[in-house]
């Protein structure tokens, strides 16, 4: 339960030692480098001239990004929603990664790519203008004269539409225009347009014969008929087709060379960040000085491997001052790493705070278990989660929420037969009375026949919690120093509130009577003394007591708190009626019909149960989780610290892995 | 009571399990319908946060199925009773309000809140388990409905 210690390390070397170093260092994967803001660092050191080479990995790894941004047109594997959910990278093992390395040229493939896909861009456009000349030429498709060659200079020839409605009006003004000196040829008639060309003397000029009524069009004019001329822009649409066929088919080929791809792409993109750190030091003209942090359990082994690869370096680990925020690493055991993910959920402890996780783990196991009430549901979460991880292989950081609900579905196993619910009550249609026996003998609370237990018992378990924040608040305060503080503010609310809590438990059960108006003082001697202690801050004795009254009515938040707590009991009863709902369908629709019936309430079940386990499933793990922020966190948390990253290859598409 | 029929009691614990399904449903409808809407919107630009964001959509979905449960419910506790009184009824029909009407409400509300929260998601990839807690919040009052209703249910002596 614990925030590690962290130690700040500086590490002073010659300058030629500094790519080997940053690159065994990310290696190594156990540092944080510190980047030293530019106006903060010692005024003799000096830029690193590296900043400069950074631009190399960066171009290469957005040639290749490019690329496989190209090649996922023509992939079919398209990703599942779980890929997507889980952001799972391919993994891959070392002796693979060097291979690629070595052996694949990848800005030749990614060059390849660019000269598709600029080639496709061109074709695109290309074949827009033929597309555009095609319609326009299958309207003169029937004319037969060649477009520009038969003219022997004597005439002209203005190609055009006349709306059909104006066609006589029209041929009467050419004709008195151009004096009877004209050929009219009526090409096509489409949509109230009629297609004309007019062949008149060259004494005419075209402006006149656009005056009456023409609206003129222009052709590509060849040496060929219209239809001549659209059969070659057909050739040149299909020769273009077959080249995108030729280069889709060469790109699918390329597909193959995915992962290669990808394997680069985080090389470069790691290289990169050796870049980058590198010129993240503080340099003089022979020297380099690198900061960086790392917890106190890994120092002496970066001690000795340093010591062993790096025997010139000079290494000093120092405590953090207190003006630094040291990046926080959690420290838990290995039950309640996976619970890392609730509280990460909400945020990152301060260095100086309790890390909340191992105080959550085992609340926020049994709340889940708890809200879904279920042992069959339990079973089911097992068997997808050890589905997923031997389907998915996860690594570390996505493990973590498999094994999260893996406890958690072990919990729930063990309580959903404590509250009598497997797949609802599946079991009592079970024709063995051993069976059933055995179920109702594992059953301590039923929250069917007695719902008011459950209740009484889901608000127990969250004063449990709150008492529990209110004590690390106590045990934080107290480590800060502040030890009459603890004792005052947390102290006198832990005394009242414990007495209220016996003083519900002694008037209600019967054999405790008799304590019952010893517990009474006992509260009402914990309201004066959070009365007394809670204004402390304020000035002068009345507004003391005003501060002091007024912190007792905030107690009132307390109770609403505690009764937050009954959502358990009714997220759990409502699991359990739904999956109780679902059997007596099922089981009814299973009666008349003899084959088809048992068919269909097969599907209903398993349809039903895992539409329920689903929904619930959701609701428990957000509920749960509201538990611990909204109630448990309040009481003692703050949060705000920044998580400790070490230095180490990142990657996007690729692990690797022995 | 006389001009409700001779079965009223019956029938006002009927009443009682349609409003509660009825409202909660209606509640739940409107929420996963803001939600979704929000959510095509941005599965239009990028259609990969469709797990994440299907999540977001569900949550507003839960009361609907608490309203179905106390309607069931109340089906459950009237199986074999022979005689519903008209007390009976009414007082059933009051027990199913808190599911029925927080339903409605708190369903709209989430639906809101999810939608909302479905920009963190955009904007924040990293942060969508905070964005699954705020619409949980609104969610409680629901959750305190069905808590009343089946307690309340509960007490009817028959």
């Amino acid at each position: 339960m614990a925030v590690a210690r962290m130690r700040k390390v500086h590490i002073i070397a010659h300058l030629s030692r500094k790519a080997e170093l940053v690159a065994t260092l990310q290696e190594w994967s156990v540092l944080q480098l510190a980047v030293v803001p530019q106006k903060e660092r010692h005024q003799k050191s000096q830029t690193s001239a590296t900043v400069v080479s950074a631009s190399e990995s960066e171009a290469a790894q957005a040639d290749i990004g490019r690329a496989l941004a190209y090649l996922r047109r023509f992939d079919d594997y398209k990703e599942g929603l779980i890929d997507s959910f889980m952001g799972l990278k391919a993994g891959v093992s070392p002796e693979l990664d060097e291979q690629i390395r070595a052996g694949f040229d990848g800005r030749a493939a990614a060059q390849q790519t660019r000269e598709y896909d600029k080639r496709l861009t061109e074709i695109a456009s290309e074949r827009r203008q033929l597309q555009a000349e095609q319609s326009a030429l299958l309207a003169w498709s029937s004319l037969s004269v060649r477009l520009k060659a038969e003219l022997s200079g004597t005439v002209n020839i203005s190609f055009g539409t006349v709306a059909q409605k104006d066609m006589n009006a029209f041929l009467q003004r050419l004709d008195t225009q151009c004096q009877g000196l004209f050929h009219l040829e009526q090409v096509k008639v489409a949509s109230n347009k009629v297609n004309v060309a007019v062949v008149y003397h060259a004494s005419v000029s075209p402006a006149v014969i656009k005056e009456a009524m023409f609206t003129p069009t222009t052709l590509s004019t060849g040496e060929e008929t219209p239809a001549e001329a659209l059969s070659a822009v057909f050739h040149k649409l299909q020769a273009l087709d077959a080249e995108t066929q030729a280069i889709t088919a060469a790109s699918v080929l390329l597909v193959r060379d995915k992962l290669k791809l990808q394997v680069l792409y985080d090389h470069y993109g790691s290289l990169l960040q050796r870049e980058r750190a590198a010129a993240g030091t503080q340099d003089t003209r022979q020297t380099f000085w690198l900061e960086g942090w790392t917890d106190a359990d890994t120092e002496a082994r970066l001690t000795e491997l340093l010591a062993q690869r790096f025997p010139e370096v000079y290494v000093r680990f120092d405590d953090p001052q207190p003006n630094e925020k040291p990046p926080i690493k959690l420290k838990n055991v290995q039950l309640a790493r996976p619970f890392e993910l609730v509280t990460n959920m909400y945020g990152w402890p301060m260095y100086t705070e309790v890390d909340p996780t191992m105080a959550l783990a085992p609340f926020f196991g049994l709340f889940f278990a708890l809200a879904l009430g279920d042992a069959g549901y339990g079973l089911l979460v097992l068997a997808a989660c050890w589905w997923f991880m031997r389907k998915y292989k996860p690594d570390a950081v996505s493990s973590k929420f498999f094994h999260l609900f893996i406890i958690s579905g072990v919990i729930s196993v063990v309580v959903g037969f404590a509250v009598n619910g497997f797949f609802g009550n599946l079991l009592d249609y079970v024709p063995i009375e051993f069976v059933r026996q055995i179920r109702r003998s594992l059953v301590i609370i039923n929250p069917m026949t007695n719902p008011m237990g459950m209740m009484v018992f889901s608000i127990a378990l969250g004063v449990v919690h709150i008492l529990l924040g209110i004590c690390l608040k106590a045990f934080m305060t107290w480590k800060s120093g502040d030890k009459l503080g603890a004792l005052l503010d947390q102290g006198s609310w832990l005394f009242l509130l414990s007495s209220l809590v016996l003083l519900a438990v002694t008037s209600s059960v019967q054999g405790l009577s008799s304590y019952a108006s010893l517990t009474q003082y006992a509260s009402v001697l914990g309201a004066v003394l959070v009365v007394l202690t809670q204004g402390r801050s304020a000035k002068g004795i009345l507004g003391k007591f005003g501060l002091g009254l007024y912190a007792l009515y905030g107690g009132v938040g307390y109770f609403s708190d505690a009764l937050s707590y009954t959502r358990l009991m009714a997220l759990g009863m409502a699991s359990a009626v739904i999956a109780m709902v679902i059997n007596t369908i099922a089981m009814r629709m299973m009666m008349p019909i003899p084959v088809v019936g048992w068919i269909g309430a097969l599907l209903l079940l398993v349809g039903g149960h895992l539409f329920n386990l689903l929904l619930s499933g959701l609701g428990c793990f957000v509920h749960s989780a509201r538990l611990q922020f909204v109630e448990f966190f309040t009481k003692f948390f703050e949060g705000g610290g920044v998580p400790f990253k070490p230095f180490r290859r990142e990657s996007k598409f690729t692990v690797v892995r022995g | 009571m006389e001009w409700l029929g001779i079965n009223a009691g019956l029938g006002l614990a009927i009443l009682g399990a349609a409003l509660a399904v009825f409202l909660g449903g209606t509640g739940s409808s409107i929420g996963v319908g803001i939600a979704g809407q929000t959510s095509a919107g941005i599965m239009s630009e990028d259609p990969e946060k469709f797990g994440k964001l299907l999540l977001l959509q569900a949550l507003p979905g839960t009361q609907g199925v608490y309203g179905l449960l106390i309607g069931f419910w109340i089906l459950i506790r009237l199986t074999g009773v022979e005689v519903v009184t008209v007390d009976q009824g009414w007082q059933l029909l009051f027990a199913c309000l808190p599911a029925a009407i927080n339903g409605l409400m708190s369903g709209i509300w989430q639906g809101k809140v999810s939608a909302a929260a479905m920009n963190i998601i955009v904007k924040h990839p990293d942060a969508s388990g905070k964005a699954l807690i705020l619409p949980a919040m609104v969610e409680t009052y629901a959750i305190f409905g069905l808590l009343a209703s089946l307690l309340l249910t509960n007490r009817v002596v028959f």
